[in-house]
């Protein structure tokens, strides 16, 4: 390990601290102001309640704009995960010299500024007279997660020995059954991880829905349209329960990864 | 004579290339029925290769593979009666041994009772009766070679190809292991294909050995006629410490065959001589434990040396001598190793001679 006199480490210590506050303070004043009122230029500390949260329950916009989100991440993450593992298979048994050039337009959209991203779609939907709605966002966001989830599949697929397929065979299995009791079993935690990677992706994604939506709203983007009316309570709680989700599925996903990683 | 033993798997003239690379060149190769096989040469000679083409896991470039007088070429690997025990053992991690053992039987539909039955009764064939619940992690590297073999013997296979297989253990476990697969062999009465570059494993194990060099079939033969009857000088190098003598083939005559080089005249009296050509430049081939030191005043074949050393290996001891006729040579001599020491000392002068019957000749 390498040595540090003390005075380096106090002071690596408060740059450490001060990076901390940066990045996390702004988040602990929201859920901070999700319990608590601000009046008259004072946190009222008696003001302590779940109000906000309940008066996001009885708000049918957000109720909507929930079953949304967890509609567009539900499709978009299935079709993500059918999609990318069948080009991870291809780009894995493939000899073509194309491959490389097709790994590198599965990559591009999620490479790409969203911004990008969602304007292509959004011209090619006009051009293509495809009217804009929840489908158009579940397409915006699989073409997004599609990268992740074949990334994901692929390097577990490459770490499966060449010769465990040859085993099976050779062992009187069809390709099917093969896939279905060799392949597959050792795919399942590299699916689930990119599953909850995928979804966490696609729950805060915004940019892109916004340019491709029609009417309906997800999560981010409802809290997008209230700040435009003034900042409540209930934003707080909104980025509140954004956070915990996020986070939440994110450390899943660490576990899961954990798990994928090759032993 | 007993019937000749049935032909179950022929290679006709079958080659292999990739990316327009022979790697195996026109190859033929008759399996029989119930013997062991062992396919023996360095790496990279073709030996994986011919497995593999047989296990249908590579298609033959050209030249057709037959199982019982039928061609196979377009028969899928997943219904050739063979298995395979691979290098790696290839075992599936995430299926305990019962799993495994059971897989071939479970692909073909048979019902769980029986797979149970089978499963316990091939795992005490491989002695490892007890281990059917744990995973492939759990064991040692000579437990999973044996459920590799369990796995592929389960089937009951016409042929089972192994790959290597004790190419991953320690010399102890790997004797062990020959012999045990020896045992097996007998026991199950399968025909065993078995590749390896170990010169000693292959003459341990098998009836018959095939060995390969570049791509190319060298001999095939019993492991005593590779040994002392080795067609080409390659097969004779590779075969331990043959001594090579530079010769011209003469004429054929009584005894075998007469031959002449820098070191004199010689006879011999080997099988395979009487088909070449007069005039042809050859070796003459001595096993250096053939050659008697001081040899007798009658002997078929003798040279007179200088002993350059005299080094004691354990049971036997090795001289080195270099012939007055042409110092640049050395012959080497193995003699058992005695309690009152080696007769010879370094520097003496003396007569080695061996018999024509002990001497075997190949065309340069």
């Amino acid at each position: 390990m390498m040595r540090l006199s003390t005075g380096a480490l106090v002071v690596l210590g408060a740059i450490a601290g001060f990076v901390l506050l940066v990045l996390y303070g702004p988040l602990f004043v929201a859920i901070f102001f999700s319990f608590f009122r601000f009046e008259n230029n004072a946190v009222q500390w008696d003001s302590f309640s779940f109000d906000a949260y309940q008066s996001l329950m009885h708000d049918e916009g957000i109720i909507d704009a929930v079953l949304n989100t967890l509609l567009v991440g539900g499709v978009s993450v299935s079709l993500a995960l059918v999609l990318g593992t069948a080009l991870a298979f291809y780009y894995n048994a493939s000899r073509s010299r194309h491959r490389d050039f097709l790994q590198l337009l599965i990559f591009l959209p999620f490479l790409m500024p969203p911004i990008i991203t969602g304007l292509s779609l959004l011209v090619f939907f006009r051009e293509a007279d495809i009217p804009r709605s929840l489908v158009t966002v579940i397409i915006g966001h699989t073409v997004f997660v599609l990268a992740l989830a074949y990334r994901i599949v692929l390097t577990r697929l490459q770490t499966i020995r060449a010769s465990l397929v040859e085993a099976s065979l050779d062992l009187g299995a069809s390709r099917w059954q093969t896939f279905r009791f060799v392949l597959a079993p050792s795919l399942m935690s590299a699916l689930g991880a990119s599953a909850i990677l995928a979804f966490a992706l696609s729950f805060d994604e915004t940019l892109i829905t916004l340019l491709v939506t029609g009417t309906a709203s997800t999560l981010p983007m409802r809290l997008w349209a209230m700040m435009r009316l003034g900042f409540t309570p209930d934003i707080n709680a909104l980025v509140t329960i954004i956070l915990v989700g996020s986070t939440g599925l994110a450390l899943l996903a660490i576990r899961f990864v954990g798990v994928a990683a090759p032993r | 004579m007993a019937d000749a033993p049935k032909t179950l798997v022929e290679l006709r003239q079958v080659t292999r290339s990739y990316s327009g690379v022979e790697v195996l060149h026109p190859v033929d190769l008759a399996l029989r029925d119930g013997e062991f096989m062992t396919v023996l040469g360095p790496s990279g000679s073709g030996k994986t290769t011919i497995l593999r083409i047989i296990g249908g896991l590579v298609r033959p470039t050209s030249g057709a593979v037959l199982l019982d007088g039928a061609d196979i070429a377009t028969m899928p690997i997943n219904r050739r009666p063979f298995n395979t025990v691979f290098q790696d053992y290839a075992l599936f991690p995430h299926m305990t041994v019962e799993a495994n053992v059971g897989y071939g039987l479970r692909v073909r539909g048979e019902r769980r009772a029986r797979i149970r039955d089978r499963v316990a009764e091939t795992l005490s064939l491989v002695a490892l009766e007890g281990f059917g619940g744990r995973y492939p992690a759990q064991l040692s590297g000579g437990q999973q070679q044996r459920v590799a073999l369990a796995r592929a013997i389960i089937c009951e296979p016409r042929l089972i190809l192994l790959d290597e297989p004790l190419g991953a253990l320690d010399a102890a476990l790997r004797r062990q292991m020959q012999q045990f697969l020896k045992r097996l062999q007998k026991e199950i009465r399968t025909t065993f294909l078995f590749v390896t570059h170990d010169q000693e494993e292959a003459v341990t194990m098998a009836d018959r050995i095939c060995v390969m060099n570049h791509g190319r079939i060298e001999q095939i033969g019993s492991p005593e006629e590779v040994y002392y009857r080795p067609t080409n000088e390659y097969v004779a190098r590779f075969f331990g410490d043959n001594n090579l003598i530079d010769v011209s083939i003469g004429g054929v005559e009584d005894a075998g065959r007469a031959l002449a080089g820098k070191l004199g005249a010689f006879h011999c009296a080997g099988d395979s001589s009487s088909d070449i050509a007069e005039g042809r430049p050859g070796k003459l081939l001595v096993r250096p434990e053939a050659i008697v030191i001081g040899g007798g005043e009658g002997a078929d074949n003798r040279v007179r040396v200088r002993i350059e050393d005299v080094s004691f290996v354990g049971p036997v001891s090795q001289v080195l001598a270099r012939p007055l006729a042409d110092p640049g040579q050395v012959l080497m001599v193995k003699l058992q190793s005695r309690a009152a020491g080696a007769p010879v000392a370094a520097g003496e002068e003396v007569d080695l001679a061996w018999s024509a019957g002990e001497c075997h000749v190949v065309t340069a």
